[in-house]
């Protein structure tokens, strides 16, 4: 993969600081120094999507991986329009599905990733208690997280990391508005319900 | 009922008003209609609550892991070199551009890893870390690591290519019942992926993988016999596989192998 260079975009801009759609463009004339440049923007994000959805580091890394190889693959689907940020977004998000449904049965036996995570760092004065606490809170949020349905996950993750806008969350997952929406009713609905479970 | 069924759209509303999705009038509307109904606050202050706790989960604050990034440009770069992933129509008028330029972002990427190899990450890190020789971390260490991240893919590729094989083996659905004929289009699409896959996340000749080299070769023979079937397939073709499969001890032998690779 082409390191970024002192090379420059289309509007006398250096290369490293066009802008995504600038990228965008010169990656689907099959510019590979911009995918570079776009996976060193993005990787970070997509991989906590990924990650958010998958729970787990080494698929959530597969998922960056395969995401950046269709965004070079489908590079001349993109059009002016669209929102890079949203657009990858949605690739892998589709992808992290898909490795979802693909390993469904592995993820069974796969590592935790309440093992592979840190704990969420104190706000004030840190104690052993404190610590339990918050482990306990990742545990619990973690599961509650990992019951919602594939496709509640999605729109959950999409909504709540992302802040996409709900029109936006249909098209990444091919839904109507009023699916995105009873869909994220009924995943907040059911956090609710499992988070209460394991409080009480 | 009616009020029960009015009572759980406003519950949909609330639900949006809390992930902040709703604007202008309806939003107006949907907050109007809380400060009346004691049932939708709590409803709005729960599901806030929800809201705030997720942003508790640790995921939202995970770092890539050590050396990921480097790994994941070199990983696609090679990937869209070895699968022959070429832009689709409307790009290959760069092809031949992008072919000139492919041996030198190969280069680069691999100048790339092997400088993070070295514990440095620029010039003038660089320079920083060679005054500070504590600082750097034995090649050593970095080629165990590189020997367990083999055979950490293999093992991964291997339990990948269990999953297609366990459902080959499965009861399969059928595709074309006046046929006989049975569904097996996932299994076929994800050998031909796997196998194209193997070469970027195996290297067969690598000393570690002396003792998985015979399994491997049998995985990708069947997997090759898999991609060929008919995505609609004749129950005879995968009876044959299945056969195969049976008197191989293949699941058993990726087992086997799987556990050695990581010790």
């Amino acid at each position: 993969m082409a390191v970024p260079s002192s090379g420059s975009a289309d509007r006398g801009q250096p290369v490293a600081e066009a802008p995504d759609r600038a990228l965008m463009a010169r990656l689907a004339v099959g510019d590979r120094e911009a995918l570079g440049l776009l996976m060193e923007r993005h990787q970070r994000r997509l991989y906590r999507l990924a990650l958010a959805y998958l729970r787990n580091p080494e698929d959530a890394l597969d998922v960056v991986q395969e995401t950046f190889v269709k965004v070079y693959v489908h590079a001349a689907r993109w059009r002016e329009s669209y929102e890079v940020s949203a657009w990858l977004t949605r690739i892998a998000i589709n992808q992290a599905i898909d490795r979802y449904r693909r390993e469904k049965r592995r993820r069974q036996t796969m590592t935790p990733l309440d093992d592979t995570l840190p704990v969420p760092a104190p706000s004030g004065s840190s104690s052993p208690e404190r610590s339990v606490g918050r482990r306990e809170m990742r545990d619990n949020l973690a599961s509650a997280i990992e019951s919602l349905s594939e496709k509640q996950r999605a729109v959950f993750l999409l909504r709540h990391r992302e802040e996409l806008p709900l029109e936006e969350i249909g098209r990444a997952l091919n839904l109507n508005l009023g699916t995105v929406k009873s869909t994220l009713h009924r995943a907040l609905a059911r956090l609710r319900e499992r988070l209460q479970e394991v409080r009480t | 009922m009616m009020r029960a069924w009015l009572h759980r759209r406003w519950m949909r509303r609330v639900a949006l008003l809390a992930v902040g999705a709703l604007d202008g009038h309806e939003r107006t509307r949907v907050e109007l209609h809380v400060e009346t109904c004691p049932g939708c606050r709590e409803l709005l202050g729960a599901y806030r609550g929800v809201w705030r706790t997720c942003s508790e989960d640790p995921s939202r604050e995970a770092e890539l892991p050590v050396g990921a990034a480097a790994r994941l440009r070199v990983q696609v770069a090679r990937q869209i070199e070895a699968f022959g992933a070429t832009p689709e129509p409307g790009t290959r008028a760069a092809r031949s551009l992008l072919l000139a330029g492919a041996a030198a972002v190969v280069v680069v990427a691999a100048a790339t890893i092997s400088l993070w190899y070295a514990g440095t990450g620029g010039a003038e890190r660089h320079t920083r870390r060679a005054a500070e020789p504590t600082l750097q971390v034995p090649d050593v260490a970095f080629e165990r690591m590189e020997r367990h991240l083999a055979r950490t893919r293999a093992v991964r590729y291997l339990a990948e290519a269990r999953d297609v094989l366990v459902n080959v083996a499965s009861e399969t659905p059928h595709c074309d019942r006046q046929r006989h004929r049975v569904d097996v289009a996932a299994e076929t699409q994800r050998s031909r992926e796997l196998l194209v896959r193997r070469d970027l996340v195996v290297d067969v000749s690598a000393p570690e993988m002396a003792a998985a080299r015979n399994v491997l070769e049998d995985v990708e023979r069947t997997l090759r016999d898999v991609a060929a079937l008919d995505p609609c397939a004749d129950p005879e073709a995968l009876l044959a596989l299945r056969r195969d499969l049976t008197r191989g001890q293949l699941l058993m032998k990726i087992d086997l192998v799987s556990q050695e690779l990581m010790g």
